[in-house]
């Protein structure tokens, strides 16, 4: 009852627009002291342990070395290199649009920085091309979607924090579920292009083009490999690897003096900000988790859920809507840090494979980022290009509709996320 | 002294962000220089690395409390009017300020204990409220901040302004 009462607290606090870290620590407060099932105490404890990990470091520096990318032109490389290889495709430029989204994706952990980035470089071009400007906002947005799914990933690292699984492990489950992601953008977006007439490419490919692309590419293409290079084969840390990684872009951005010193405090303020407002939701949401755990919460959920006589696939199924519906109204990290301990032990209830139930848990949240009304990367490309949300939301509707396939396939097909890692 | 006052406001936890921050990525990335070129690892690095991120964190949050950029649930936001969103972040910031009166008084309590019974980092051997310290010292600014934008808050109100809205995260 008095559990109840507090999450009722919770909710209130939160609809009436309270910051999110200030609900969940209220709500735990309330529980805590209603119940007596925790000493208060620990809450001082608790929010220095809860972030007290050296995984989460890598938070702001999978974001800085996207920044570097961008300020030292890195980045139009990489689109240059997406554009020589598949320009000659009929949606061209579409295509490699969302390709280069995917590229910034192995560097950049963060999807809001991979729509901005690579709106800015390619959105003009877009409307070129024919797209119409909501389209083109709605197929960065979606390709932008990967900045998460394909590693590295803020997403998997907090998640692996939370239920204890090591990030390496899931940027390894993770990469070919997010290239699966990459390509339903990328077939959407020629299937609407062929329906709608926007792009009609006319450049052929040129082999000569290719390798220039590549070679005007190769610093920038040196990064993702560093990053994931060094994660997959045991070199590096994820936190080692943007470390690294976030290190050489920025001398390679001096060494072409693109970068001057003058620029670091600017480039790191921009993904420090990240930190103050990710940590204290992780912190607070251990302890809600925390407490939650003490009172035997996720355990009844589970009983009430199987109560009812599901099995296992309308067990996931009923998680996908979960997940689908928080996703649309609420940000990725609060979703990861409060559903992940509460889902996770139906998932486990019905034999999930922990790896396979992180995989499929961010790849549907990764819907959340192109559906209103809390849609992050529709925000950051209404921002950027001026366009009302509700124009792009509904442009993005065909993206929608072929990522939640993609989870769906993802939700029954255990192996897409299990077989890299050999199980 | 008003001057250096007036610049503390503006930029405090921006400068010890930064200072926690580069430190952090030169630990980490001189430990990986040191593990291949010299073919030796400390033990300090990642402890060092760690406690400054947490100061970072905690820090941070003060500082989003200052630009307005900690998370909500916006969709009363939208629904109301203009005029009457002032209240909306009035009501918040009060219930960060009781969270975070709480916050800090758990977190010196922690400290108190440290100081009085002991308790030493795994590495470094050193005390551990110094580092357990970002906490409440990240909540004593989270509470001066707060204070602060209530009363802009408040200004705004009694003139008829539209509410601050503050920075967005990654638009530029």
């Amino acid at each position: 009852m008095t559990v109840a009462f507090s999450l009722l607290v919770l909710v209130a606090l939160l609809v009436v627009g309270v910051p999110f870290w200030v609900c969940l620590g209220l709500g735990t407060v309330a529980m805590l002291a209603a119940t007596g099932v925790l000493p208060l105490t620990l809450v001082g404890e608790a929010l220095f342990e809860g972030i007290d990990s050296f995984a989460l470091i890598a938070i702001p520096l999978f974001i800085l070395t996207g920044d570097v990318m961008v300020r030292s032109g890195l980045a139009y490389r990489l689109l240059g290199f997406a554009e020589a290889s598949f320009g000659w495709l009929r949606s061209g430029f579409g295509t490699s649009t969302a390709m280069g989204c995917g590229l910034f994706a192995c560097i950049s952990g963060s999807d809001a920085a991979d729509a901005a980035a690579i709106g800015r470089i390619t959105m003009d071009k877009l409307v070129d091309k024919g797209y119409p400007k909501p389209y083109a906002c709605a197929l960065v947005a979606a390709g932008a979607c990967t900045g998460i799914l394909i590693p590295p990933s803020i997403a998997y690292i907090i998640i692996g924090l939370v239920l204890g699984i090591s990030s390496a492990t899931l940027f390894q489950a993770a990469f070919v579920p997010g290239v699966i992601i990459l390509l339903a953008v990328v077939v959407t977006n020629a299937i609407v292009n062929r329906a709608r007439g926007y792009e009609r490419s006319t450049t052929g490919f040129s082999g000569r083009d290719w390798f220039a692309a590549l070679n005007g590419a190769k610093w920038a293409l040196a990064i993702p490999v560093i990053i994931l290079g060094g994660i997959y084969s045991g070199v590096f840390t994820p936190t080692e690897a943007a470390a690294v990684a976030a290190g050489v872009a920025l001398l390679i951005g001096m060494l072409q003096r693109r970068i001057r010193l003058a620029d670091f405090p600017a480039m790191l303020g921009t993904s420090a900000r990240v930190c103050g407002v990710v940590l204290p939701i992780i912190a607070v949401a251990l302890l809600f988790a925390q407490a939650l755990t003490v009172l035997d919460v996720p355990q009844r959920f589970v009983e009430w859920v199987t109560s009812f006589g599901v099995e296992r696939n309308e067990i996931i199924l009923l998680m996908l809507v979960i997940l689908v519906v928080s996703g649309m109204v609420m940000e990725t990290t609060p979703n990861i840090v409060v559903l992940g301990p509460l889902l996770y032990p139906l998932a486990q209830k019905v034999g999930m494979d922990p790896i396979h139930f992180c995989v499929f848990m961010i790849t549907t949240l990764g819907l959340g980022f192109i559906t209103p009304p809390f849609g992050l990367n529709l925000f950051v490309m209404a921002g950027l290009t001026r366009t009302p949300i509700t124009a792009i939301a509904r442009q993005a509707v065909p993206f929608v509709v072929a990522m939640v396939i993609v989870s769906l396939v993802i939700g029954f097909v255990p192996a897409i996320s299990l077989f890299t890692l050999g199980r | 002294m008003r001057r250096v006052l007036a610049a503390l406001d503006a930029n405090a936890e921006r400068y010890l962000m930064l200072v926690c921050y580069t430190f952090c990525c030169f630990v980490i990335l001189q430990e990986v220089v040191r593990r291949f070129v010299f073919n030796y690892s400390s033990a300090w690095a990642e402890e060092t690395a760690r406690y400054a991120f947490i100061y970072l964190g905690w820090l941070g949050a003060a500082y989003a409390v200052r630009e307005r950029a900690h998370i909500r649930f916006d969709i009363l936001f939208n629904a109301l009017p203009k005029r009457l969103h002032g209240w909306l972040y009035l009501f918040g910031e009060a219930m960060t300020l009781v969270f975070a009166c709480i916050a800090l008084y758990y977190s010196m309590h922690t400290i108190q204990q440290l100081l009085q019974f002991g308790g030493t980092t795994p590495v470094l051997r050193v005390n551990k409220a110094w580092f357990e310290a970002a906490v409440p010292l990240g909540f004593a600014l989270v509470v001066v901040r707060t204070l602060q934008a209530m009363r802009r808050d408040i200004a705004d109100l009694r003139a008829g302004r539209e509410a601050y809205g503050g920075k967005a995260l990654f638009d530029e």
